[in-house]
């Protein structure tokens, strides 16, 4: 038997047709005695029947079929001009892109993602992903703090990279980190924190992937550090080189001078 | 090259068998996601001119609409969400999980009293109140509420953790119930109790 509590930790679920037989079983049990349950949950699944049931109206009517019509029209041209493209390309391929061809075949296969690995290296490709890691951490930072020792943390970075990082820098102090594997390469994901911003900071060993050519023009300089700003259209990335180390710096808050956060020094 | 031709014509003959049925439940999402028709209209062309470039990719034996949302909705979190995003800036520890059940069921002897409140709600009401949401949340209230995905099939689609989508589900029904009352009471529909 389950108590008012239990029935109504399982709100959610029944609401959004999630629960199990077992648990749907258990609450509606509970339900047929428990006067105040039974008129709660009565009450939100007639809001969620009528929201759904508005939400799925409103949608209708919105719908232009003849919107809909000329969409569809206007994507045959386009994918007819995707097919003559493609009958073109299919010799040239192998020619000057070879590099591209094979630097793309090594992102499909080690992404591992269908969608996020084009058939063509894009940078969009190459940056969209460091921008989702930091928004992930952004969103739910427990899955980087969960599970790790700080100390224990910085001392292997320190180990494995040779790169001594700071346990705060300016008003930022280190909250967390994890390895990931980012479009195929190996990265140490470091988050800092102010309370209120999150700054992701990605370190490879710089074997596997390198700073884009394209961001060549924004270089700045901090000391003797060569930084380059990339304006992205979710975050603000900046990345660069210390020994072999590439580093990345993020953050969605775009006032926040990344140029200037370099919280971590080389060992050797 | 012949042999090229007829790959290629096999191609876009499955595409448009097996994608294109789907495209008046993306570009109704779609719609609700970016908020205006250009928008959505360019998101959903851009979303199946990526699918078919991507066809290859696509596992026959696995779920095209799902996979179509996947793509859609990955461009519509890079290209298209507003731009200045701060996750932690709703304030969610105002709104009381029992909110919209202590405003209806409060003195009331009816043994329906949220009829009254449905009656004063209209479609233009529950558009605006999906509108008002912030991206994050709409995102997965759109994709539960209206197409009926599973907390796993949106999981997959936004690249969330499973409970990050159970969060925000919850959090997104609240603020939605919020707003609808909120409107009620504003339009003097119905007495705020508080
Ligand atoms: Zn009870």
């Amino acid at each position: 038997m389950i108590d008012c509590q239990q029935a109504f930790a399982l709100l959610q679920e029944i609401l959004d047709k999630e629960a199990s037989q077992i648990d749907e079983k258990q609450v509606r049990a509970h339900l047929e005695k428990c006067g105040h349950c039974f008129e709660k949950f009565r009450l939100e699944e007639s809001i969620q029947a009528f929201l759904n049931e508005k939400i799925k109206a409103t949608a209708q009517s919105d719908f232009k079929s003849d919107k809909l019509e000329s969409l569809r029209l206007n994507l045959m041209d386009q994918l007819d001009e995707i097919d003559s493209e493609c009958s073109k390309q299919s010799k040239s391929l192998f020619g000057n892109s070879l590099k591209i061809f094979l630097s793309a075949a090594a992102l499909v296969l080690l992404a591992g993602v269908w969608y996020v690995s084009a058939g063509f290296f894009t940078h969009q490709e190459y940056y969209i992903p460091l921008e989702q890691a930091h928004w992930k951490a952004s969103d739910d930072i427990s899955l980087y703090t969960e599970n790790i020792d700080k100390a224990n943390y910085l001392g292997e970075i320190e180990r494995d990279l040779h790169y001594s990082l700071n346990n705060s820098f300016a008003d930022y102090t280190f909250v967390g980190g994890k390895k990931e594997q980012i479009m195929g390469a190996d990265f140490e994901h470091i988050v800092f924190s102010n309370n209120t911003d999150y700054i992701s900071i990605f370190i490879s060993d710089g074997d596997t992937i390198e700073i884009p050519e394209e961001l060549q023009s924004t270089m700045i300089k901090n000391g003797n550090i060569e930084l380059f700003d990339h304006n992205c259209r979710g975050c603000r990335l900046v990345f660069h080189k210390l020994g072999s180390l590439l580093i990345i710096t993020a953050s969605t808050n775009r006032d926040i001078d990344l140029t200037k956060f370099i919280p971590g020094q080389l060992t050797i | 090259m012949a042999e090229h031709n007829a790959e290629a014509l096999k191609k876009r003959k499955e595409f448009e068998a097996q994608a294109l049925p789907h495209m008046d439940a993306l570009y109704r999402t779609a719609l609700r996601m970016t908020k205006n028709e250009k928008d959505a209209e360019d998101l959903v062309q851009e979303a199946f001119v990526k699918a078919y470039r991507f066809w290859d990719k696509f596992d026959s034996g696995s779920n095209c609409r799902a996979w179509l949302f996947k793509i859609m909705t990955n461009i519509f979190i890079n290209d298209y969400r507003s731009k200045s995003r701060s996750p932690m800036a709703i304030n969610m520890d105002d709104i009381d999980d029992n909110f919209l059940y202590g405003q209806l069921a409060v003195g009331s002897k009816e043994s329906n009293p949220e009829k009254d409140f449905f009656n004063k709600i209209f479609d233009d009401d529950v558009k605006k109140a999906i509108e008002t949401l912030p991206d994050d949340f709409r995102l997965v209230v759109i994709l539960s509420f209206l197409e009926g995905f599973s907390y796993q099939e949106i999981a997959d689609i936004t690249d969330l953790q499973l409970g990050t989508v159970k969060s925000r589900l919850h959090r997104g029904r609240k603020l939605l119930q919020k707003e609808l009352f909120e409107y009620a009471v504003r339009n003097g529909y119905v007495k705020d109790n508080v």
